[in-house]
């Protein structure tokens, strides 16, 4: 059985098996991922839907030497669910009233996360950021937040939220550093 | 490229991954992945650090029809069953078994699946052979209530000739127990079918009614 790199190698030759393939492996995955960021179904399936056309049509962009297909195609579907939340909120700061109606789920999903090794690490590593570092790329990565939302919802600053998620980038990709 | 442009380059791979590079920012930088190795690389490597969040959610399956839309929208043709036609299938035609894996911890261990449809529609009836084939699971999808008939699930094996088993709900999940004597029937490529039979079901131990679905079963992976 071939793995999803293959899978998605394949699919660069137009092997419909491997598309399919690629799906029945991929989607659930992909498709818990978009549930959290959109939080309805039907846009989540819309999304999913989006993720595998473009996979399928663009599969020739994916270039296995820089890395594994997961997270290709992980990149593909979070993307569009981010135009999804634009198109329905573009970029303004969210209302307060709105910020309220999400219920508060309690950690993020990463807190949990101690499946794997690499699991492991970016958890200890998130653990190490200074705390408006960790909620602000938190809350970018599980809602999806503009940086204007991001201000909003943390009551600071544009450019102090900006510098938050670029330091606290650096700062997981340098702790991350073998 | 310089050290700084290299951080810069690096900086908007990560936001552009993370996803706070939006607006004009983001499609200029989408255009530059294409063009640039130095971008894809940099987008590369931020996808794989930042994979386990992705990953630390939780599996959701997506409905049995999302992939017929996307197969609808790529533009795939379906793929005739490997068994070829069958006389049964007169009426409908096969559709390939498109398989769907489940989440192991929510359900009991399924070693075999079939979606059921008609050409070209949208899946009708999803079987799950269960535990070596003691039970079998369906699941009513896109298929009409009856009033006075009855949908009849058949297996059919190389032979030809159909096997029962059993009538089977319109809507929401039917699990059926299989009699010893049926289960070698259920191997991976058997043609499954739906008939449409007098309420009660066939009293020949044939389909008397029109074969409506049609899929095969194989075998998670």
């Amino acid at each position: 059985m071939r793995d999803t790199d293959q899978m998605l190698i394949a699919c660069q030759g137009g092997d419909r098996e491997a598309f399919s393939g690629l799906y029945r492996i991929a989607s659930p995955q992909l498709f818990g991922l978009a549930l959290r960021i959109l939080r309805r179904r039907d846009w989540a399936e819309e999304a999913l839907q989006e993720c595998f056309v473009t996979v399928w049509r663009r599969a020739g962009d994916y270039k296995p030497d820089l890395g594994p297909a997961m997270p290709w195609i992980t990149v593909i579907l979070r993307n569009k669910c981010l135009d999804r939340l634009r198109r329905e909120k573009p970029l303004q700061p969210l209302d307060e009233s709105a910020a309220a109606e999400r219920p508060d789920e309690g950690p993020s999903p990463l807190e949990g996360a101690m499946a794997n090794a690499e699991a492991k690490r970016l958890k200890g590593c998130v653990d190490e950021l200074e705390g408006t570092q960790k909620t602000s790329i938190m809350l970018a990565y599980y809602e999806g937040l503009t940086h204007e939302q991001l201000a909003a919802r943390m009551a600071a600053p544009l450019g102090t939220v900006k510098s938050w998620i670029r330091r606290g980038l650096q700062r997981l990709k340098k702790c991350l550093e073998p | 490229m310089t050290g700084s442009e290299l951080d810069d380059l690096d900086g908007l791979a990560g936001e552009y991954v993370l996803g706070t590079l939006a607006g004009a920012d983001r499609v200029q930088f989408e255009a530059q992945l294409r063009l640039d190795v130095a971008a894809a690389r940099a987008v590369a490597a931020w996808a794989m650090r930042l994979q386990p969040m992705a990953d630390a959610v939780a599996p959701a399956i997506p409905p049995a029809s999302l992939w017929q839309k996307i197969v609808g929208e790529v533009g795939l043709p379906q793929k005739p069953s490997r068994r070829g036609w069958i006389a049964l299938a007169a009426a409908a035609a096969v559709l390939a078994a498109v398989l769907f894996v489940g989440d192991l911890m929510r359900q009991p261990d399924v070693i075999g699946i079939a979606e059921l449809a008609p050409q070209g529609g949208a899946t009708a009836f999803t079987v799950s052979v269960l535990e070596d084939r003691e039970k079998l699971l369906i699941r009513a999808g896109a298929v009409d209530q009856l009033q006075s008939q009855s949908y009849e699930l058949w297996a059919v094996p190389p032979s030809g000739t159909p096997v029962s088993f059993g009538l089977i709900n319109a809507s929401g999940e039917t699990e059926t127990d299989v009699p010893q004597d049926k289960r070698a029937l259920l191997e991976t490529g058997v043609t499954l079918a739906v008939s449409l039979e007098p309420q009660g079901g066939s009293t020949t131990g044939a389909p008397t009614g029109p074969v409506l679905f049609v899929g095969a079963l194989s075998a998670p992976q």
